[in-house]
């Protein structure tokens, strides 16, 4: 009989296996404790609205929420110490016997050395760090034309003097969207005034007390007041790294569970294991582990999703494709949908640019 | 029974789909693949979780008297 789930992470994705385990008539105890000052926020608002100012906070929630709901919440409380045989752990230090452990720790930004000015895009306190840090003299250099470095650069560049991106691919974004769609992307960005190094890397960055420049892999020199590194994060967990889960969220060591960016998530559909860092997959696996604690089951295997708001594009991606036979265009630069397939025509994931109502279609073609 | 006060901030939809999914009585998406509330109060408790599903946050549910 489970009694106390101890929820470690006060993310989306821990704070909604909370909620859902309320939804379902759960009465025991729950506790949820993250190791950041706040209570649980959208991350997705952070490299957005609240970075551009036009927002003021990210809660998920009104702050009575949570204890209206007997929802323990703790900041500034790491989980350390799990026992998962005896099933015990510390929060903040102190003792705590779980019958359930869900672990929803995320992952943290991976940075560069550097001196004062550096900055990466993870946290609540990153993004208004970053947004302090900007001003209309400040020279912006951000390092990795990735989601978050994308987002980033069009959020800054009404704010700063300049912006610059350095990317060691050939595109931005090129992993996921492929030469053709990431060819687009470039444009887009130099035609609203980005400065675009691609196929660079970053040598050093330098300065004294404070950033001054960066020096790319061909001996130029960039000056810079901030620098903003999005090349990637590692998930973080007390017990080490990413957690490796079924459909259901379930780890191999019983009373064990997983959900969002830390979860290695078994994926029926796709015939492999997945860890994304996506708020639909947070929320959707969320609910998935709240129903295997109480013994139901309601596994989760949906299309990865997510999207994306960057030089007035709105980018929406469906489904999880490393490689590709073809890429099938539709529409202009301003509004397009890429479809990858395969050998035979099948849809593997595509990319809605400033096309909304393609998603749904897109979506129920991948489920099919 | 409670019943449900539905709106959708039409500005942040971004026409993902997941509230017709969770409750098809109560949204469809329009012409432009906006969504649209059919009804403005349900006693469809599903509504909770298209608000949930949400990922732009769009749909704010109210709990209301019952009728």
């Amino acid at each position: 009989m489970t009694r106390t789930v101890l929820v470690a992470g006060a993310g989306l994705a821990g704070s909604r296996v909370a909620e859902s385990l309320r939804d379902r008539g759960f009465d025991g105890r729950i506790v949820v404790a993250g190791d950041e000052p706040h209570a649980p926020y959208e991350r997705p608002a952070l490299s957005k609205e609240l970075l551009a100012g036009t927002r003021a906070d990210a809660f998920l929630r009104p702050e009575s929420h949570w204890a209206d709901r007997a929802i323990e919440l703790r900041t500034r409380a790491a989980v350390a110490d799990v026992d998962a045989e005896r099933r015990t752990a510390t929060v903040d230090g102190e003792p705590l016997a779980w019958d359930a452990l869900v672990v929803a720790t995320g992952a943290r930004a991976r940075t560069l050395d550097g001196p004062r000015g550096v900055h990466t895009l993870r946290t609540l306190n990153d993004a208004t760090a970053l947004r302090d840090a900007v001003g209309p003299a400040t020279r912006v250099v951000v390092v990795g034309a990735g989601f978050i470095g994308a987002e980033t650069a069009s959020t800054l560049l009404p704010k700063a003097a300049s912006v610059t991106i350095v990317e060691p691919l050939a595109a931005p974004l090129l992993r996921i969207v492929g030469p053709d769609v990431g060819s687009i992307l470039a444009r887009r960005y130099r035609a609203h005034g980005v400065d675009l190094r691609l196929g660079r890397g970053v040598e050093r960055i330098g300065g004294g007390e404070r950033v001054e420049f960066v020096e790319l892999d061909d001996g130029s020199i960039l000056p810079a007041d901030v620098v903003v590194v999005g090349i990637g994060a590692v998930p973080t967990s007390p017990l080490g790294g990413a957690l490796h889960v079924d459909e259901h969220g379930r780890a191999a060591v019983p009373g064990v569970f997983a959900c969002g960016d830390v979860a290695v998530w078994h994926r029926p559909s796709l015939g492999k294991a997945l860890r994304v860092e996506h708020w639909t997959s947070a929320s959707g696996q969320a609910r998935a582990v709240a129903a295997a604690i109480l013994g139901q089951a309601e596994p989760y295997d949906e299309a990865p999703y997510f999207w994306s708001d960057q030089f007035g594009l709105r980018l929406q991606h469906v489904g999880h494709a490393e490689s590709w036979h073809a890429v099938v265009l539709e529409g202009d630069e301003a509004a397009f949908t890429a479809r990858y397939v395969d050998r035979d025509g099948h849809l593997l994931s595509a990319l809605a640019v400033n096309r909304a109502r393609d998603v749904p279609v897109l979506r129920k073609e991948l489920a099919a | 029974m409670p019943l449900y006060r539905v709106s959708i901030d039409r500005s942040l939809c971004s026409g993902f789909g997941a509230c017709v999914d969770a409750s098809p009585d109560v949204f469809r998406l329009d012409g432009s693949g906006i969504a649209l509330a059919t009804v403005a109060e349900t006693a469809d408790p599903r509504v909770l979780d298209a608000a949930d599903a949400c990922p732009m946050g769009a749909i704010v549910v109210e709990e209301v008297a019952a009728a």
